[in-house]
């Protein structure tokens, strides 16, 4: 349950407090290096000065931006990467998929994603933001797992490791992230009810440390070392399989069930029958809510009365419009009550079929209460009969037309899968050999760390986790840098250098007349301005430009895996 | 608004319905009504509309005539956001995203003849989230107590303030997204149509859910 905290007649603001706050200068000039929510940057809560100072370092280079002084932009962008967020995802619309578990809090449990890695959940494992032991809830805990410098990259999570102010890139056996969520607000974990983790990683040396990052100081904190133990399935198993033939199946083909629904959801056609569908559950669920009551013939002894209704200040009362209140038995009318005005008239659910109408006046006590039934007569009566009929009718005709779109639906998905699975079998026949060759290689120069195994480690606080190790590069060469080429983009420039075989990635802030790193090993040096992504022409760099050809921002993982050459 | 006893000649004038909504809370199985007073600020013209429109054709092209909507609007949005944050400083920076965000998707904005603060407010109301989830805060409800006599439509004033810890105690047991409905709907009087745009729903499906809210309201009442 959500916590909420009530201010009952606290203070209220005129306009025109409000609108002296408004600053459309301001806003539009920090418009251009803003690229995340501020409340997620923790610098925020450390400091609003730096913020400020950056919001003033920014008005002046938009000032400036007359002058068209390219090296002054940029020597302010520095100041302003400074005070980036210690976590920011590059790509706005990339994010590293999670798996999300609902725990029951009381009992805990095992929960495995889609990596195969494993949480072991104590019961009693949460906590609320008062510290105390959340019991009887729900809490979804979000399971995400970076696996390859891909992941590491689309995450925004810093690889770098800072010892003795010697900077170090975390060449990493697997990371994950874990949270706790109940509806809206975070939970945190009880520090006596470890979670349990167990992590496939391709990694099996015991060389890697384990680290939890830090993000109120902006950094890695060294936890010591997890403990690793070989799965049963291995590369080197991997490898046999590829050997043993070229059997793959298309019964063995399996399409992960998210990659089905999201081609699904895409298609037009499903968009379409989803639509109905919707359309038609809510129809269904707004005739079933609405259920009316069965109509009830009139008395024609009996005294009666009814309503007259004005239909756009009481919409609510339309269903009375053509019912006569029939009195209930014992009841009278008070003649008296005939030649008073009264200003309002409340229904109220009595005993039965019946309904206690209460005629009552404002700024007086004085009220006259009626007992009646709703009834009708005649032919109001009989069509309400056929219509009381047809509500029903019409139910059951709308859960027919749900079935059919639903099998509509089950149908396209099974087309779809058809598809996928055979596209899959296609893309797989053919990289099947080249996957052997890599497979060979990867054994070939890193026998060490190219085995399947399982990691295992606790953790007492939801956060990052890394199993890594920190890698010294070496540099190949470091010059000043003269010029940036990145299309038209303008903005903060940040590079990675790739290490696949390390599985690591080192990034660097980019400026004009600040040195460019160029390392030794890397695979590739991107480069990410305003969500886009170019790759580095040329390494090392000449005459200090800095020339990437611009992809474009990626759509999906692949795509990004595709330009990255991985 | 007339209502008379027909075969009993008894004439009742003046019988008027003040009320939009039907409220099914109070001690015991009364039925009561309340009075909600619906936000003017939503209902435009379809001139008014149209011109909002060519601000945002205007934008889309210049982000410099992006101001005039910001101008607009910024009071809407910061009062949105302040209903739901305890503090200036952090509403204004909230309300500033609110505009940077709208801003840097403007050219996904497809224009369907409604009022622009809908997709605004729509803004906000995911970026309050975002706020939430990233800080150990509970979240914050204003309201005033004419709301809660609103809700009890109850005169007297000793009577309310007796069932007040109640009802905000039946409020304490909602889960958010019911308590925001409640808040959108009677603290802030918006109507159906713009809860419905806000919170990417159908109207159809936010006045049911609404209503079963109440009705859950009316249930924990009367366990007290």
């Amino acid at each position: 349950m959500t916590d909420y905290k009530f201010d009952i007649d606290g203070k209220q603001l005129s306009s025109e407090e409000i609108n002296a706050k408004k600053d459309f200068d301001s806003f539009y000039k920090g418009v251009q290096a803003k690229s995340k929510s501020f409340y997620q940057k923790s610098w925020f809560w450390a400091s609003t000065g730096l913020a400020t100072l950056a919001a003033i370092l920014l008005i002046t280079n938009l000032d400036n931006s007359n002058s068209n002084s390219l090296s002054e932009n940029e020597s302010n962008l520095i100041n302003i990467s400074e005070n980036s967020p210690f976590v920011n995802p590059p790509f706005e619309h990339l994010k590293v998929e999670s798996d999300v578990f609902n725990v029951e809090a009381n009992r805990g449990g095992i929960f495995k994603n889609r990596h195969g890695s494993i949480l072991k959940i104590p019961a009693f494992a949460f906590f609320n933001k008062k510290g105390k032991t959340i019991k009887d809830q729900t809490v979804q805990v979000e399971f995400t797992e970076y696996k390859d410098v891909v992941d590491q990259i689309i995450s925004g999570i810093p690889m770098e490791y800072d010892s003795a102010g010697i900077k170090y890139m975390f060449s990493s056996a697997g990371m994950v992230e874990i949270r706790g969520f109940i509806g809206d607000s975070a939970v945190k974990l009880n520090p006596e009810k470890p979670i349990e983790v167990e992590m496939k990683s391709n990694y099996k040396s015991t060389e890697y440390n384990f680290y939890c990052l830090n993000e109120k100081d902006k950094k890695w904190d060294y936890l010591g070392k997890d403990s690793v133990s070989r799965s049963p399935e291995t590369d080197e198993d991997k490898a046999q399989d590829f050997n043993s033939g070229n059997n793959i199946a298309k019964s063995d083909i399996s399409i992960p069930k998210e990659e089905i629904e999201a081609k699904l959801q895409a298609a037009p056609e499903y968009q379409k029958r989803a639509k109905k569908r919707i359309q038609i559950q809510q129809e269904i669920e707004i005739l079933e809510a609405a259920v009316p009551s069965k109509p009830i013939k009139a008395n024609e002894k009996a005294e009666k009365f009814s309503l007259d209704i004005l239909e756009e200040e009481n919409p609510e009362l339309l269903p009375y419009k053509n019912v006569q209140f029939q009195l209930a038995p014992g009841e009278k009318i008070n003649p008296q009550h005939t030649n008073q005005n009264w200003n309002k008239v409340d229904l109220e659910k009595g005993e039965g079929n019946e309904v206690i109408i209460t005629f009552s006046k404002t700024n007086s006590r004085q009220k006259v209460q009626y007992k009646a039934i709703p009834v009708l007569e005649g032919k109001a009566f009989d069509e309400a009969h056929q219509q009381y009929l047809a509500h029903f009718d019409n139910i059951k005709e709308k859960k027919q037309e749900l079935k059919e779109a639903e099998q509509q639906i089950k149908f396209l998905r099974k087309e779809i899968k058809k598809k996928s699975v055979d596209k899959e079998f296609a893309i797989q026949q053919l990289e099947m050999a080249e996957k052997m060759a890599q497979l060979k290689n990867a054994q070939a120069e890193n026998a060490q760390a190219n085995k399947t195994v399982t990691r295992f480690f606790t953790v007492n606080n939801f956060g990052i986790y890394n199993c890594d190790k920190a890698s010294n590069m070496i540099v190949k060469k470091e010059e000043k840098v003269h010029k940036i080429e990145f299309g038209k983009e303008k903005g903060l420039l940040k590079t990675y250098d790739v290490f696949s075989n390390e599985n690591g990635v080192y990034s660097q802030h980019i400026s004009l007349n600040n040195f460019y790193k160029d390392f030794k090993n890397e695979t590739i040096t991107i480069g990410i301005r305003a969500g886009k992504l170019g790759v580095l022409k040329q390494t090392p760099i000449e005459n200090g430009i800095l020339s990437f050809e611009v992809k474009g921002k990626p759509s999906s993982k692949r795509e990004l895996k595709k330009w990255l050459d991985i | 608004m007339l209502n008379y006893l027909r075969k009993e000649k008894i004439i009742l004038k003046n019988v008027t319905f003040r009320f939009l909504s039907v409220i099914l809370i109070k001690q015991g199985n009364k039925l009561k009504t309340l009075a909600v007073k619906i936000n003017p600020q939503y209902h435009k013209t379809e001139e008014q509309i149209s011109f909002e429109h060519q601000m945002v054709e205007a934008a889309k092209k210049d982000a410099k005539n992006f101001r005039p909507i910001y101008d607009q609007y910024y009071e809407v949005v910061y009062r949105f956001i302040f209903q739901r944050i305890e503090d200036e400083e952090i509403t204004s920076e909230i309300t500033s995203e609110v505009f940077y965000k709208t801003l840097q998707n403007l050219q996904k904005y497809e224009f369907r003849g409604l009022p622009f603060s809908s997709w605004l407010l729509r803004i906000a109301h995911n970026e309050t989230i975002k706020y939430y989830r990233k800080v150990s805060k509970s979240r914050v409800v204003k309201l005033q107590t004419e709301h809660l006599q609103n809700l009890t439509e109850e005169e007297n004033e000793n009577y309310l303030e007796d069932l007040k810890p109640a009802l905000l105690n039946a409020l304490k047991g909602l889960k958010i997204e019911d308590l925001q409905l409640i808040e959108m709907r009677f603290f802030e009087g918006r109507a159906f149509k713009e809860m419905a745009e806000i919170m990417d729903k159908k109207e159809s499906a936010i006045k049911m859910k609404v209503y079963r809210i109440l009705e859950k309201l009316k249930i924990s009442l009367q366990k007290k």
